[in-house]
C-alpha cells in the first residue's frame, strides 16, 4: 500500500481524477442529464471555497476512509435534485416525493463516490466507503477543528446548478 | 409472451424503481424487497415462480452476503440465479460473492440495455 504522507498528495491524486468527468458520467449515463462544468480559471483547475454554511437543500455525504479521511458531498436544490431523479425514473417532478429525494441523492452520491474511490485504487490508495446519508435543509453549517481544505466543483444543467465538495477531515 | 418474475433485493427505493422501470415494459413482473429477510420472504411464498434475483449487496439487516448464503445453502432457492447490483467501490465484494455463488453482477449506474442484457442471459423459458 502507498501511504500517502500529506493532503497535497491527495489533492494531486485528485486533480488527476479529475472530478467532472465522473459527475459527468454519472449524471449522463443515470439520468441522461448532461452537465456542463462551471469552470475556474486555469491556474487553479479545482475550487477552493471557503463558506461553511449550506445555500443548497438536499446533499448526499459518503466518508471515505483511510490513511487520511475525505467527505464527498453532492449539494443540490429541491428542484434541481427532482429534475435528476425523475430524469432517473423517467417520472414527473410532482411524482417525486421526499423519500425518493432523499434516496436518489443518497444513490448518486453513493455511485460517485465508488467511482471515486476505485480511481483512488487505481493510484494504490485504499479506501473504505460509508454507507450515504443526506443533510436536508439549508443554511446549515459544518464546523471542523481546524481549517482544513476543501475541493469544490460547480456545475450546471439547463437552469440549474449543484456542486460537488471533497471535504478534507 | 409470458411474463417473467425476477425479485429486486435493494434498500433503494430508487434503484427498485429504475429496475421495475426498465424490465416491465419488457414482460417482467419485478417483486420488490428491501433487504435480505424481506427478499427470503417473498421467495417462500413465490420460489416456483421467481426465475432471477437482482441483489444489492449493503443494506441495513440481512445484507446482500448474507442473503446469498441463505439462498445458496437451500434446496429450493439455490438454482436462482442472481444478479449482484453494486458499485465501482465493491470490487473485493463481487470477487466474494462471485465465489459465494452470483451468476453475474451489474454496476450501478447501468442503462436499460445493459440491465436488460444481463437479465436475458439467464431466462430461457420464455413462452
Amino acid at each position: 500500500m502507498n501511504i500517502i504522507s500529506d493532503y497535497s498528495e491527495i489533492e494531486e491524486c485528485l486533480k488527476k481524477i479529475y472530478l467532472f468527468e465522473i459527475v459527468q458520467d454519472v449524471m449522463k449515463s443515470i439520468a441522461n442529464i448532461d452537465v456542463v462544468e462551471q469552470k475556474p480559471d486555469e491556474t487553479t483547475p479545482i475550487n477552493h471555497d471557503e463558506s461553511k454554511y449550506s445555500e443548497y437543500q438536499v446533499s448526499g455525504y459518503v466518508l471515505l476512509s483511510g490513511d487520511h479521511n475525505l467527505l464527498v458531498i453532492l449539494s443540490m436544490y429541491v428542484p434541481c435534485a427532482k429534475k435528476v431523479i425523475s430524469s432517473m425514473l423517467g417520472s414527473s417532478l410532482s411524482d417525486i416525493d421526499d423519500e425518493s429525494l432523499l434516496d436518489g441523492t443518497m444513490e448518486i452520491t453513493n455511485i460517485i463516490s465508488g467511482k471515486i474511490k476505485s480511481l483512488f485504487n487505481q493510484m494504490k490508495l485504499t479506501y473504505k466507503v460509508s454507507p450515504p446519508f443526506v443533510l436536508y435543509g439549508e443554511n446549515y453549517g459544518i464546523f471542523l477543528k481546524k481549517n482544513q481544505k476543501n475541493i469544490i466543483t460547480k456545475y450546471k444543467s439547463g437552469a440549474n446548478e449543484f456542486n460537488l465538495k471533497i471535504l478534507f477531515l | 409472451m409470458t411474463k417473467i418474475n425476477v425479485l429486486s433485493i435493494d434498500d433503494s427505493i430508487v434503484i427498485r424503481k429504475l429496475i421495475k422501470k426498465s424490465l416491465e415494459p419488457k414482460e417482467f413482473i419485478v417483486k420488490e424487497a428491501n433487504d435480505g429477510e424481506e427478499g427470503l420472504e417473498v421467495l417462500r411464498k413465490d420460489y416456483d415462480s421467481i426465475k432471477l434475483i437482482l441483489l444489492d449487496w449493503n443494506m441495513p439487516g440481512m445484507n446482500g452476503f448474507e442473503f446469498l448464503k441463505k439462498v445458496k445453502s437451500d434446496l429450493f432457492y439455490s438454482k436462482i440465479p442472481i444478479i449482484m447490483v453494486t458499485t465501482e467501490n465493491e470490487k473485493e465484494a463481487i470477487v466474494k460473492a462471485l465465489q459465494a455463488g452470483i451468476s453475474n453482477y451489474i454496476l450501478k449506474p447501468f442503462s436499460n440495455e445493459e440491465l436488460l442484457k444481463k437479465v436475458n442471459m439467464y431466462i430461457k423459458d420464455r413462452g
